[in-house]
């Protein structure tokens, strides 16, 4: 029993080392010439662009449930003014970044994982190498950049329609203006909530793109294979985007103790 | 070594988990020659292919081309070696998230600096040398096997390289096809001085287009020489193998 | 010509960038790192929670944030407070221009409210000190003016005493003594009348104040109220002093009339004038404590009580049901004159042994419920005139009450008398009573609940 349990923390170990000297070994191979830009291009363009209607529904949603939530709480104080300024600060410091890192860990990993998956069983990617093409840094590299580029942008998108979506919420209750909604959104957030959360959703990003072109680069026994990198994409990169952000909130209050209040 | 090879293999030996899939091969292909891989499915001829193209190192041996040993070579050299090969994949390995016209475009966006109008120009060309003029603007999969593997023929063929590798061209064709690839491939050595390197089942084909043949057996290379001297050899295997039509 | 994807790809980062810089010039904007500012210091004794970065306000208007805060080198010196405020206010604030902190709405946040100075000051230049003003804590306020009220009081009943002694010993009865004591009688009488007013109403006060928690952020920040009570905190020391001074000539009196050879006539005239002062600080006083506490801060506790003070209903509110009225119920216990009271040799109408039996048992039965309920001693009387029935009514009712009080420790503030005359209602005997009723006000709710029901349900509830 201690034995298999050894064994799987061995295996968990093994297998997070490994990720992380992929994923190493991509940042160090990203800016080392030559620059798979028009490839880079078409990824942002497949993680970023491609996701937006999936972000903004998203975000609108969040928002009118956050009013919803912060008005039943806030009203008990007679603090209603203070719905759009809590609603902004708890979507800016925490749930935008981390719902986009876990919408993005679903859609992108994913379609990474079976992509790199299907590309290595049906020999596209010894196609690539034997024309003469880097396949790491022409697939892999790509679309790690490609995830740590739209994550933070989608996470600025998903901030901002959720304070929409808690505008409209509380519009049609107060028949507050945009204006004076906007204005007050921002009244509780400092630099300090703002840039390092939206900053840090790169590390999701890069997360999101090493664990699924890990599994999809590396995979193996044919088309069952091509499944199983899929679906263990969207598992590994949300349980290490999770875990992540503990160490990230952590460290953002460590490096920005005003952030902490 | 002579100073026409291409390609030569020395003392190849390769074992997958454990299994020896190639043992002590060697054999050296002259410039602007056809050389013809045959055997049985399974006896490891795509993974002799392979070794030359460096996609796979040997456990033992050496593999030259054009007399560089490719085994010892960093990345960057090997590209430059790989951009002199052209590789049909035995199942075409053609890129399905773009057309087939853009993989046959794709060797050269990447190797050349030419504009985009004479690549498609050139792309289109290939294209109507394995037969798929109307296809360019296809995606991969609304082809059938036999028009993958062409536009793969086509891709491997499109930067006009020196040595030439693939991996069963007629597998799935039917008898007419079959004799136009023969013809095209007997056109690029003769023509270009292409030296070939065939992996087929099929021994008509064979002795029209290879020079010299080899079978390999359980990863062995049992044979080597032109048809007539495979002919006459006293080797079961090779004797049946001659006496097939074996299309396909 | 760039292909769609290209276009999407460019919009997509060059979007995200503009929308990401429109959160920084917001928040920016709002700490004001775009606009000019200038700097100046002030400072506290007591921060009460202000921290770097908090807001600065001019005039009620958003202007700036705390730079830092320096910590005091000793118990002598204050926290040095560096503010930032938006140029474009430089021009109102002044030399003269007060400082202070404040609670921001009901969060607790602490703001510093920097007020506009006056014409005549030049303007506070870049990195001057302004004038502060400390933040008050109103609850130690009130709690502080409550014991010196009550200090005033016993030094009050202490003078009373001493001048009832001093005047004792005076074997012989000096027709100035006499008159001296008649005035010093009556002045203590109202003063002690209103400083028990006084006392009553700011125990109410803090009572309402520990009630309404959640508003004391919002009593902190209101200057008006911080006047009142520092006022009244003023005047009851004012009255100890006065209290003393006069126990102090009260003293000198005796010894005047003692040897009969001092100035007798003067020190009971300084006596008389200071009696009167004494009088009409403490009555000042009681004005004041009661207009605290109709303060409208306190409004909403007393209002969810339903009633600011039991002594101010009157006798025709209460048999309206200003009481009984819209929520409470009365539990009534009537207990008969001949039972309660007995006459001492000297006339005094005192509760006899028998009587005190008989209150004893009948609150016992009001014990189960909520002490909170308001307990109502009503007196009747039947014998003599009119307002002979309404004095020995309230007589009947003041010395049950001293009694129940002293005997189950109740809040006096929750028991009130009502002199009712011989009209009763409902009594055990018909229309007329003789004697006293205890009526109990609880909530119904309360007397609902079977667990609160209690063991003898009192006579005659309705
Ligand atoms: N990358 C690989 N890993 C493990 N085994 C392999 C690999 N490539 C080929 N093999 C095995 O090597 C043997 C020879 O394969 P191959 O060369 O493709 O045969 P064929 O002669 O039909 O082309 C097969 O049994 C195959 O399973
Ligand atoms: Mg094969």
């Amino acid at each position: 029993m201690v034995e298999l349990i050894g064994k799987q923390v061995a295996a968990i170990l093994g297998w997070t080392g490994a990720v992380f000297v992929f994923g190493v070994r991509a940042l160090r191979e990203a800016v080392r010439p030559p620059f798979e830009l028009r490839e880079l291009t078409r990824q942002v363009f497949e993680v970023g662009w491609r996701s937006l209607p999936l972000i903004v529904a998203a975000g609108l949603a969040i928002g009118v449930v956050l009013s919803m939530h912060t008005r039943a709480s806030l009203e008990r104080f007679g603090a209603e003014a203070l719905i759009p300024g809590g609603l902004a600060l708890a979507l800016v410091r925490e749930t935008g970044p981390l719902v986009t890192g876990l919408l993005l860990a679903g859609r992108v990993g994913a379609g990474i994982g079976a992509e790199l998956g299907a590309m290595r069983v049906t020999e596209q990617i010894d196609a690539l190498e034997a024309t003469a093409v880097d396949s790491f840094k022409y697939l892999v590299v790509t679309r790690i950049l490609a995830c740590m580029i739209a994550l933070p942008i989608l996470t600025t998108v998903m901030n901002f329609t959720g304070i929409i979506g808690g505008f409209l919420a509380e519009t049609v209750i107060t028949g507050m203006s945009f204006r004076l909604y906007f204005h007050r959104a921002f009244s509780l957030v400092e630099m300090t909530d703002y840039v390092p959360a939206t900053l840090k959703t790169m590390v999701f990003g890069f997360i999101i793109g090493t664990v699924a072109s890990y599994l999809g680069y590396t995979t193996e026994q044919g088309t069952e294979g091509v499944g199983r990198a899929s679906t263990r994409s969207v598992v590994l990169a949300s349980i290490l985007i999770i875990v992540c952000n503990v160490v990230l909130v952590k460290m953002t209050f460590f490096v920005f103790p005003e952030a902490a209040g | 070594m002579r100073r026409d090879t291409a390609v030569r293999l020395e003392r190849v030996t390769k074992a997958f988990g454990g299994r020896r899939i190639l043992d002590d091969v060697s054999f050296e292909i002259a410039r602007g020659t056809a050389f013809c891989l045959l055997g049985r499915s399974g006896t490891g001829k795509s993974v002799t292919l392979k070794h030359i193209v460096g996609l796979i190192k040997p456990d033992r041996g050496s593999v030259y081309v054009e007399g560089e040993d490719i085994t010892a070579l960093e990345s960057r050299e090997l590209a430059r070696i790989r951009r002199r090969m052209g590789f049909l994949f035995q199942n075409a390995a053609l890129f399905d998230s773009i057309s087939v016209g853009e993989n046959v475009a794709f060797p050269l966006r990447r190797h050349t600096a030419l504009p985009d109008g004479e690549i498609r120009k050139r792309a289109l060309e290939k294209l109507d040398q394995v037969g798929l003029a109307d296809d360019y603007k296809k995606m991969p999969a609304a082809l059938s096997g036999g028009m993958r593997k062409r536009a793969g023929l086509a891709r491997a063929m499109a930067l006009d390289p020196p040595i030439l590798l693939v991996d069963e061209p007629s597998a799935g064709l039917d008898p007419i096809t079959t004799g136009e690839i023969d013809e095209l491939l007997l056109t690029l050595k003769k023509r270009a001085g292409t030296t070939l390197v065939v992996v087929t089942h099929n021994i008509p084909s064979a002795r029209r287009v290879g020079d010299e043949l080899a079978v390999i057996e359980g990863g062995i290379l049992i044979a080597k020489g032109t048809a007539a001297d495979l002919d006459r050899s006293s080797e079961p295997t090779v004797h049946d193998f001659m006496q097939s039509s074996g299309a396909g | 010509m760039y292909s769609s994807r290209l276009i999407g790809v460019g919009a997509f980062v060059l979007g995200g960038a503009i929308l990401f810089a429109v959160g920084l010039f917001m928040i920016g904007e709002r700490r004001m790192l775009f606009a000019d500012k200038f700097e100046v210091y002030t400072e506290f004794a007591r921060l009460g929670g202000l921290e770097n970065g908090s807001t600065v306000r001019v005039g009620g208007l958003d202007a700036g944030e705390v730079l830092e805060i320096n910590v005091p080198a000793g118990p002598a010196s204050r926290f040095r407070v560096k503010l930032r405020i938006r140029e474009d206010l430089h021009p109102i604030i002044r030399t003269d221009s007060v400082a202070t902190i404040q609670t921001d709405g009901l969060v607790g946040n602490k703001v510093v409210q920097v007020g506009a100075g006056t014409e005549r000051a030049p303007r506070a230049p870049n990195g001057s000190t302004i004038p502060s003003k400390e933040p008050f804590e109103l609850a130690d306020l009130i709690r502080q003016m409550s014991e010196t009220v009550s200090l005033a009081n016993k030094a009050i009943v202490q003078l009373q005493a001493d001048i009832e002694t001093v005047f004792g010993q005076v074997d012989t009865t000096v027709e100035e003594a006499n008159q001296l004591i008649r005035d010093v009688g009556t002045g203590v009488t109202a003063i002690t009348a209103h400083a028990s007013r006084v006392a009553a109403d700011s125990r109410a006060i803090v009572e309402g104040l520990r009630a309404g928690k959640g508003t004391i952020g919002k009593l902190l920040t209101d200057d008006q109220l911080y006047r009142d009570v520092a006022s009244i905190a003023k005047q009851a020391e004012e009255a100890v002093t006065n209290a003393k001074q006069a126990s102090e000539e009260a003293r000198k009196a005796l010894a005047g009339l003692r040897d009969r050879s001092g100035p007798v006539q003067g020190v009971a005239a300084d006596l008389r004038q200071t009696l009167s002062q004494t009088r009409e600080v403490v009555a000042d006083m009681a004005e004041n404590t009661e207009a605290l506490k109709h303060n409208f801060f306190f409004k909403g506790f007393f209002n969810r009580r339903g009633y600011f003070d039991l002594d101010e209903i009157g006798t025709a509110a209460y048999r309206r049901g200003a009481l009984a009225g819209k929520d409470r119920s009365a539990l009534r216990i009537w207990v008969d004159a001949a039972v309660l009271f007995a006459k001492e040799p000297n006339g005094l109408q005192v509760v006899s042994a028998g009587g005190k039996a008989r209150l004893d048992s009948a609150m016992a039965a009001f014990l189960p419920y909520p002490p909170a309920s308001p307990l109502i001693i009503e007196g009747y009387a039947t014998e003599g005139s009119h307002d002979q029935q309404f004095l020995d009514s309230r007589e009947r009712a003041a010395l049950v009450r001293e009694y129940v009080i002293q005997k189950f420790h109740l809040n006096p503030n929750r028991v009130g008398i009502m002199p009712l005359g011989a009209v009763a209602d409902g009594s055990p005997k018909g229309r007329a009573w003789d004697g006293v009723a205890l009526a109990l006000f609880v909530k119904r709710d309360a007397l609902r609940s079977p667990n609160r029901q209690p063991a003898a349900a009192p006579a005659n509830a309705r």
